[in-house]
C-alpha cells in the first residue's frame, strides 16, 4: 500500500527512530512502512494518523488494483 | 526493573544448586549437565545485575529493556516470528514425512520409519488443534 508517511514525518522534522519511539514500534517497522514493504494494522494506522493529526486516508492510499 | 534481574538470578541459582544436590543422590551426566545448565545462566544474570545497578550503567540497562519490550510487542516482528514458525513447521513436517518414506524404501529399521511418521502425525495434529482453538478464540 502506498503511503505518505515519509512525507509527513519529514514535515515534522523527526527521524525514523524518534517516530518509532513515539509509536512504540521498532525503527525497522517505520522503514518498512515507508518503503511500502509492510502494511500496518488498523490500530497502528490509527495511532500514526492521530500522531500527525490527520485522517488515515490522508497518509495511507488504498488503490483498488492492490486488492487483486 | 533491575530487581527482577536479581530475583530471576537467585531463583535460577537455587534451582541449579538443587538439581546438583539431586545429582548426588542420582548420579547421572544428564542431571549434572542440567544442574550446571541452570546454574550458569543464574550466575551470569547475577553478574549482569551487579554490573548494571551502578548509576553509570543503569540508563544503558533501561534502554536495553525498552528496546527489548518494543521488539517483543512490535506488530511487524510478531508477524515475522509467526510466519517464521509457520515455515519451520512446514519444513519439519515435510522432512519427517520424507525421512519416513525414504527410510521405508531403503529398508531402514522399521522403528525409525515409524518414529518419523508418528512425529509427522504429531506435528500435524498439534497444528490442527492449535488452528481449531485459535479460530474459536478469534
Amino acid at each position: 500500500m502506498k503511503n505518505r508517511l515519509e512525507e509527513f514525518r519529514k514535515q515534522r522534522g523527526i527521524r525514523q527512530e524518534e517516530l518509532a519511539e513515539i509509536l512504540q514500534v521498532s525503527r525497522q517497522t517505520i522503514g518498512s512502512l515507508e518503503n511500502g514493504r509492510y502494511n500496518p494494522s488498523i490500530l497502528l494506522a490509527f495511532k500514526i494518523a492521530r500522531f500527525f493529526g490527520t485522517a488515515i486516508e490522508d497518509i495511507f492510499i488504498y488503490e483498488e488494483e492492490e486488492s487483486k | 526493573m533491575i530487581d527482577k534481574l536479581r530475583k530471576d538470578s537467585i531463583i535460577l541459582i537455587a534451582i541449579g544448586l538443587g538439581i546438583l544436590v539431586g545429582a548426588y543422590f542420582y548420579p547421572s551426566p544428564a542431571v549434572v549437565g542440567a544442574g550446571f545448565g541452570v546454574l550458569a545462566p543464574g550466575v551470569v544474570r547475577l553478574a549482569r545485575y551487579y554490573y548494571y545497578r551502578t548509576p553509570a550503567h543503569l540508563p544503558e540497562y533501561e534502554a536495553q529493556q525498552r528496546a527489548f519490550s518494543i521488539n517483543m510487542k512490535d506488530e511487524r516482528k510478531v508477524f515475522l516470528r509467526a510466519r517464521a514458525g509457520q515455515i519451520a513447521y512446514q519444513i519439519l513436517f515435510l522432512t519427517l514425512l520424507l525421512l519416513g518414506a525414504v527410510g521405508s524404501l531403503f529398508k531402514v529399521n522399521p522403528w525409525f520409519c515409524l518414529t518419523f511418521l508418528l512425529l509427522a502425525l504429531f506435528a500435524y495434529l498439534c497444528g490442527a488443534i492449535a488452528f481449531y482453538f485459535l479460530s474459536r478464540k478469534l
